[in-house]
């Protein structure tokens, strides 16, 4: 260990707030780059979910239900939006 | 090995190898990272002129090193759906593409945190900066091309030419140091020869470098298998995965 | 291969190989420009505008720093080896601003060759060394350094 005191760890000899400072952004973006497709596929497989309890229950001919899916993938990624 | 190959072409078997794959080489360059960041910044010595500031270096480099390297991925990736017109081409390159502008932005936004303390100022116009801010435009053109398209495989095409046009920028950044008169330094690894740094700095740096590998491996297969999902939303692997059925 | 895929490879083969040649001739037709400070030898040789600003990039001489008494203002002569020009610049200077070092001046020379800088940068090299290693090699070494392996 170079340094001996909490402190000194947070100064860096006057350094401190240039080496936190990208720390921080850095930490900060490579949790989004992780955290996002991590969200996405639990929105799509709620998506996914909800589109086979859509068809189990309308037995409506295919261009009325393809219709139908649009609008429901539309309302979804809008509650879905409110969710994160 | 022409099997294994095939069958990465394969949607569900692709989702669940990379499945697989993440969930070991997640944990393992999360460790990594914070190994690698703590050396860095807590146990490596100081340079004898920049002080503290030089552990910066600790990010700054790897995420430039795999910027690169990531861009190569996603050129290639754009080859292949080029010419053999394979989706799963088109799906890396698509989640190769906000990894490398995350990875060439970080690069950036440090490379001028850490440039005030050693130079003198935030920015400054030189070939190695400018050449690399052009990267992350590239990145981003990808990025924004993939979404300016309503039909998925106009977009793969664009997509495609412009990363292969783009990767004329890459030995332009790796070489501009040495071409041009530059603020920016020359590379301090050496692949022939002694390197210009430490050895006890070296390798926390050589850690960080790997681990930033593993986070663009996580990430791009992570972003392709969300991509799968939701390409084959309607077929029958994916509601069993869901759940259904 | 597949005749039509061969094609395509062929394609992406012109798209790429074209495309480095234009940026590439673009590249080299701008490389003045692409430089990022002028050398003190072409200074010296009067390749640099003098109606202008302009970079100067080298190493500042050894006691040639000449620090004023009543001002910001400091004098220096900065080297390529090849050529000198001397540089005045009234303000703050970088931290790592020292003799030997490398140095990046923004400014326009004055009738006498002289750059009367507007910005002085900071240039580091590529070495990078705790400070127990860099007194090893500068021979200052003394006894309560610990040898340092290689």
């Amino acid at each position: 260990m170079y340094f001996d005191s909490i402190a000194a760890v947070i100064d860096m000899n006057g350094h401190g707030l240039y080496v936190w400072l990208a720390y921080a952004i850095t930490v900060t973006l490579l949790f989004w780059l992780l955290w996002a497709p991590l969200r996405q596929l639990r929105v799509r497989r709620l998506w996914v979910i909800a589109e086979g309890h859509r068809r189990a229950v309308s037995d409506e001919p295919q261009s009325e239900s393809a219709h139908q899916r649009d609008e429901a993938d539309k309302t979804f990624s809008d509650s879905s939006e409110t969710q994160g | 090995m022409w099997s294994f190959i095939h069958k990465l072409g394969s949607p569900p078997w692709f989702f669940r190898f990379g499945g697989s794959l993440v969930r070991w080489l997640l944990p393992l360059t999360l460790i990594l990272l914070l190994v690698g960041a703590f050396w860095g910044l807590l146990v490596a010595p100081p340079d004898f002129r920049q002080g503290n500031s030089y552990r910066i270096i600790y990010i700054h480099v790897p995420a430039a090193v795999v910027a690169l390297a990531g861009y190569y991925v996603m050129a290639l990736a754009g080859a292949i759906s080029l010419i053999w017109r394979i989706k799963m081409a088109d799906i890396a390159m698509k989640a190769a593409a906000p990894v490398g502008a995350v990875l060439t932005g970080i690069a950036l936004v440090t490379g001028a945190i850490w440039g005030k303390p050693t130079w003198g100022t935030w920015w400054v116009w030189d070939a190695r900066i400018t050449s690399m801010l052009i990267l992350f435009f590239l990145y981003l053109g990808v990025v924004a091309l993939f979404e300016a398209y309503e039909n998925k495989a106009a977009a793969a095409k664009a997509c495609a030419v412009l990363s292969l046009v783009g990767t004329v920028n890459i030995p332009i950044i790796y070489k501009s140091v040495d071409w041009w008169y530059s603020l920016h330094q020359p590379a301090s690894i050496k692949f022939t020869g002694e390197s210009a740094i430490d050895a006890s700095m070296l390798y926390p740096l050589l850690l960080m470098i790997v681990a930033f590998y593993g986070l663009f491996a996580v990430t791009v297969v992570m972003n392709m298998r969300a991509e799968l999902i939701w390409h084959h939303r309607q077929s029958a692997w994916v509601r069993q995965w869901a759940g259904l059925d | 291969m597949h005749p039509r895929r061969k094609q395509r490879l062929v394609w992406v083969s012109l798209i790429v190989v074209l495309s480095s040649a234009a940026i590439g001739l673009t590249a080299f037709a701008l490389r003045d420009n692409i430089n990022l400070f002028y050398p003190p030898a072409d200074v010296v040789a009067g390749k640099a505008p003098s109606d202008r600003n302009i970079r100067l990039g080298g190493m500042v001489v050894e006691g040639s720093i000449e620090r004023s008494d009543t001002n910001l203002t400091t004098q220096f002569v900065v080297t390529d080896y090849e050529g000198s020009v001397a540089v005045r610049y009234t303000g703050i200077l970088p931290d790592l601003f020292a003799e030997g070092q490398g140095v990046v001046a923004e400014g326009r020379l004055d009738g006498e060759g002289v750059l009367v800088a507007t910005q002085v940068l900071a240039k580091h090299d590529e070495n990078y060394m705790p400070p127990e290693v860099a007194a090893a090699l500068e021979g200052k070494s003394k006894a309560s350094v610990a040898p340092v392996s290689p």
